[in-house]
């Protein structure tokens, strides 16, 4: 090795462990200041370069690949005609949504199942919001889908038309007594693959049929869904 | 793979590798937005083709690999012939764009001003930590090549941060 042949290799990678090039440093004081003082310079370029990322991009990136799975699964938010503004809390995922909006692909079929469950982890917000909605504001959306509530098991959260899979639908969270749950009121029964018993670590669902269309309840892996899908299915009626 | 196996290695690969591939596409571009683009469409084109991704230690230079494609797609899909366009124009017009989005320090501009020859194997080594022969795989270049580069990129940087340059007169923040 000579000194020009170290200053190139050096230049190229300041943290080269390669043996030589270690022992031809330690010959020379001089080497050895070089060394140092590239390895510096490199801390000072590594933070050059560490531009500030986004805030959530990791989540923007995820939530996109999951709506990429079905283009079409849309949300849109209710009206204003809600009293409370509730927007605020979702004013975050309504502009990751829009942006999804723009990118609509052909997927693989998700089963109803991993449709519902995808769904609730687009939409995991829905879970924490604070919003006190009246059956009177439900119905008059689920009405546009022939639909009618006379009650929910728990307090209505969230309230907002949706696409699942491609269907214009309403996706409802209502506090229980087992923490929020979701429905999906889908009007038109769609031949969905899959059973009507879906689950993951941390959610258990159930798809009741019904000729006008399917009501899908998410709810925590351990609450009694079944006993909620029951009240449910007997307060909704179809107009 | 089943559908929540995949999900979960996805979303994994988006957790470890976003940030790098973020910077990486921001220093490609000069542009925050544009960045934010790359990434989401590079993600997306790697969820798709996951299943040929077998071995993860090279999720990585997959992922940086697949970036680079996009913003080259970037290019194509503008009718943007580079090499009819002078070096000196591309970053002229692009640090007047990033002027806007962030505040660049002296040495940030000398990076920035370094021809994408030199400035994409110096960020993949030092920012996203490759090593010569990831680098050599990601630009299709022999590693001899790399090298090379990588020493011209930081004696270019050198050279211009100790001469007297008109074009970086502005003192370096703090």
């Amino acid at each position: 090795m000579d000194e020009l042949e170290f200053r190139r290799r050096l230049l190229a990678q300041p943290h080269d462990k390669d043996k030589a090039l270690l022992e031809y440093a330690q010959q020379s004081p001089e080497r050895l200041a070089l060394v140092n003082e590239l390895k510096s310079f490199d801390k000072e370029l590594q933070q050059a370069m560490q531009v500030p990322v986004p805030e959530s991009l990791a989540d923007k990136i995820i939530l996109r690949q999951s709506m990429s799975d079905d283009g079409s699964d849309v949300c849109v938010p209710m009206p204003r005609s809600v009293k409370r503004p509730w927007y605020l809390a979702l004013a975050a995922s309504i502009a990751i949504v829009f942006s999804v909006a723009l990118y609509q692909l052909n997927s693989p079929t998700l089963t109803i199942g991993e449709h519902a469950l995808a769904h609730v982890y687009h939409e995991i917000d829905s879970l924490e919001s604070q919003d006190r909605l009246d059956m009177a504001t439900v119905n008059a959306r689920l009405s546009e889908l022939g639909g009618q509530l006379s009650a929910l098991p728990g307090e209505v959260t969230y309230a907002r038309f949706c696409r699942f899979k491609g269907q214009k639908s309403l996706h409802l969270v209502f506090e229980s007594d087992f923490g929020p749950m979701t429905v999906f009121i889908v009007p038109t029964n769609n031949e969905y693959l899959g059973d009507n018993y879906f689950s993951d670590q941390r959610f258990a669902g159930r798809v009741s049929h019904f000729p006008q269309g399917d009501a899908i309840l998410v709810a925590a892996a351990k609450a009694p869904i079944d006993e909620y899908q029951s009240r449910i299915n007997q307060s909704l009626h179809w107009l | 793979m089943g559908m929540a196996d995949k999900q979960k290695r996805y979303e994994a690969l988006v957790q470890v590798y976003h940030k790098e591939l973020y910077r990486f596409a921001f220093w490609l571009s000069k542009d925050a937005t544009v960045a934010e683009d790359l990434v989401q469409e590079t993600f997306l084109r790697a969820w798709r083709s996951l299943d040929s991704l077998q071995d993860q230690g090279a999720a990585k230079s997959w992922l940086l690999t697949i970036l680079r494609r996009e913003n080259a797609r970037r290019f194509e899909r503008k009718q943007f012939d580079y090499s009819d366009v002078e070096q000196d124009t591309l970053v002229d017009e692009h640090n007047t764009a990033l002027d806007d989005d962030m505040e660049l320090t002296v040495l940030q501009r000398h990076i920035m001003a370094l021809p994408d020859e030199y400035k994409e194997p110096l960020i993949l080594q030092v920012m996203a930590g490759c090593s010569g022969e990831e680098i050599a795989d990601i630009l299709n270049l022999n590693k001899n090549t790399v090298m090379t580069r990588l020493y011209r990129a930081r004696n270019q940087l050198k050279d211009a941060l100790t001469r007297n340059d008109d074009k970086f007169t502005e003192a370096p923040n703090g």
